[in-house]
């Protein structure tokens, strides 16, 4: 995000809050606090961090409530330390069980609130507290789906179509490089990124079209064959510095390929085919597997030469399925 | 999605919760009827939102909480000597994240800091304890999370060095099965498997432990791990003809690790 869109969405979630704290309060909802602070988790992230952070709160309220009913209502007459020392256990265990990643620290402040502050109370406490986060969870998504509406999957696709290109542009100086390592360790990192903001995508067109759509499948396929080509480039550079390519090899094949896929690259990022580049390394590919030894499992002494085959083959491979990122008109649409 | 039952790993870490809970509710009686109710709630769950995942996110956590309630609160106690509506938490909240960015704090911290917005100014008893609020709250928090801390360090504790060997075998294992043909593991699954185990190795490299990865026979032997692993990746994708390639030279970095491994 830019800086003035980092600042709108400040000055929009200050706005949003403003009026939601003293509505709560003129209308004296029963902890009503709490609604207030489901609509700042959601505001907090983009759209599709907003429904995730929304779901691990509201599931972990839940398992928090489940928890206290336990501690304090079946198991009544065990003194505080001891409710405590249920329901915290509880609550966890519960929410490992749910699968949750963060959502058991709501639920154990449920269990603290309950058992420390609220006494006899607890079951006003525990109830409305958990009708006024899920409140806060709908007013806060609904605000961050339609107010400067900040979206993961163009976040997503903007940090994927940067990385590709780099990754382009690394293969285009591969065989030269100088220091290829670090240059793929730093890629690594940000392919790791892109896979841990793929929930987030996926729940965000998930809210937005009911099922995870083309969009999630695209990214997937993306990162998969993104990483493919990664990984075989990485593999290439190394073997290619041990040994020149073998005479079996068709000759100017590794510069032709690593050219078709800085091309292909280039091209799917701005949302083209390159049908040129995709028909020649559909060629390199046919060319080297029909020139690929009889028996692979050959001497120690070919292993490094049918190492750079097999790399060169799952390069031309991953570039080919490698899909389309979306035309920027469709990501500005992307998700409305 | 259906319940998974816990790990033996997570029902360790929930019943170290479960006591860190107790032995924070006991101190909190212990200090008799002067102390207030909500200051039990306070140090409950401090113990509540430790004992995450490794030690090290517990003690980043703890850190993002107490500077974020400290600034946050500080921020919003000062505006409310100027502003007393409800414009102010508008403002506040502006103001914490300008302030918070430009000073570098995480967001993790910002997030602490900014909910401090909506505590103090929803609650007109938090209002009128001003800095006292802040104050209590973040020294009960705080003795809250150092002793979720301590229970951490006190029960099946296993340092970054040993949770990097743990790492390791969970990850050659992973890679034996596939030689063997009993995996179920794609490319996707053995990279974030190892993905997973240099997050682990970067906690060692951070920690006082550090020295123990800097002799060359463990940066070899991390070297043979990830040599074994990409061509381990590697199997899954390249065609059939040419997974035999793979995986003798997978068999023989791991050969090598182990060699290195039981070296003393």
């Amino acid at each position: 995000m830019t800086a003035p869109g980092r600042s709108a969405v400040i000055v929009r979630n200050g706005a949003v809050l403003a009026p939601v704290v003293p509505a709560c309060n003129h209308l004296a909802l029963p902890e009503g606090l709490f609604l207030a602070l489901g609509v700042l988790i959601i505001l907090e992230t983009d759209l599709g961090g907003g429904v995730l952070a929304g779901r691990e709160r509201i599931i972990g309220t839940l398992l928090g409530l489940l928890a206290v009913v336990i501690a304090a209502g079946v198991l009544g007459g065990l003194s505080s330390a001891l409710g405590v020392f249920v329901g915290l256990t509880l609550v966890r265990l519960f929410g490992f069980a749910a699968g949750l990643t963060s959502g058991f620290v709501v639920g154990g402040h449920m269990v603290a609130g309950s058992l420390m502050n609220h006494g006899d109370a607890w079951w006003h406490y525990v109830f409305w507290r958990m009708v006024m986060t899920i409140l806060g969870v709908i007013v806060g998504v609904l605000v961050s789906r339609h107010i400067y509406s900040q979206r993961s999957s163009s976040a997503w696709q903007a940090s994927c179509d940067g990385w590709l290109l780099d990754l382009a542009r690394l293969l285009e100086r591969l065989p030269d490089s100088p220091e290829p390592e670090e240059a793929f360790a730093a890629l690594r990192e940000r392919r790791n990124g892109l896979r841990r903001r793929l929930p987030q995508l996926a729940a965000e067109r998930t809210l937005i079209h009911g099922q995870p759509d083309e969009a999630v499948l695209r990214a997937q396929q993306q990162l998969q064959h993104g990483s493919t080509v990664m990984s075989a480039a990485r593999d290439l550079g190394l073997l290619l510095k041990e040994e020149a390519p073998a005479a079996w090899v068709p000759p100017g094949l590794v510069p032709r390929l690593l050219d078709d896929g800085r091309t292909r690259i280039e091209a799917l990022v701005q949302g083209r085919d390159a049908p040129d580049a995709v028909a020649d390394l559909g060629r390199c590919r046919d060319l080297l597997s029909a020139a690929l030894p009889e028996s692979p499992a050959a001497p120690q002494g070919d292993r490094t030469q049918l190492l750079i085959a097999s790399r060169l083959l799952l390069l031309a491979d991953a570039l080919i399925r490698l899909p389309r990122s979306p035309q920027p008109q469709g990501r500005a649409d992307a998700g409305r | 999605m259906l319940p998974r039952p816990p790990s033996p790993q997570q029902i360790r870490n929930a019943l170290q919760v479960g006591f860190a809970g107790f032995l924070a509710a006991g101190i909190h009686a212990a200090a008799g009827p002067d102390v207030n109710a909500i200051d039990g709630f306070y140090v409950v769950y401090g113990a509540a939102r430790s004992l995450l995942p490794t030690p090290e996110a517990s003690r980043e956590a703890a850190w993002a909480r107490i500077v974020g309630t400290v600034f946050g609160g500080a921020v919003v106690v000062l505006l409310t000597q100027a502003l007393h509506n409800w414009l102010a938490i508008g403002v506040g909240y502006v103001l914490i994240q300008l302030l918070g960015r430009r000073l570098g704090l995480s967001p993790a911290t910002l997030m602490n800091a900014v909910i401090m917005t909506v505590l103090i100014l929803a609650v007109p008893a938090h209002e009128r304890m001003g800095g006292m609020y802040v104050v209590d709250r973040t020294g009960w928090h705080l003795l809250g999370l150092l002793l979720g801390m301590a229970v951490e360090r006190l029960f099946w504790f296993r340092s970054p060095l040993q949770r990097l060997e743990d790492s390791e075998r969970g990850l050659l294992g992973r890679i034996d099965a596939l030689l063997a043909g009993t995996s179920q593991d794609g490319a996707e699954e053995l990279i974030s498997a190892y993905g997973a185990h240099c997050a682990v190795r970067a906690a060692v490299l951070r920690s006082p432990q550090a020295q123990g990865l800097a002799n060359e026979g463990m940066q070899q032997r991390h070297e043979a791990l990830e040599q074994a692993l990409r061509h381990a990746v590697a199997m899954v994708r390249v065609p059939a003809v040419l997974r035999s390639i793979d995986a003798e030279a997978c068999r023989e970095a791991l050969v090598r690790l182990r060699s290195l491994a039981a070296a003393p």
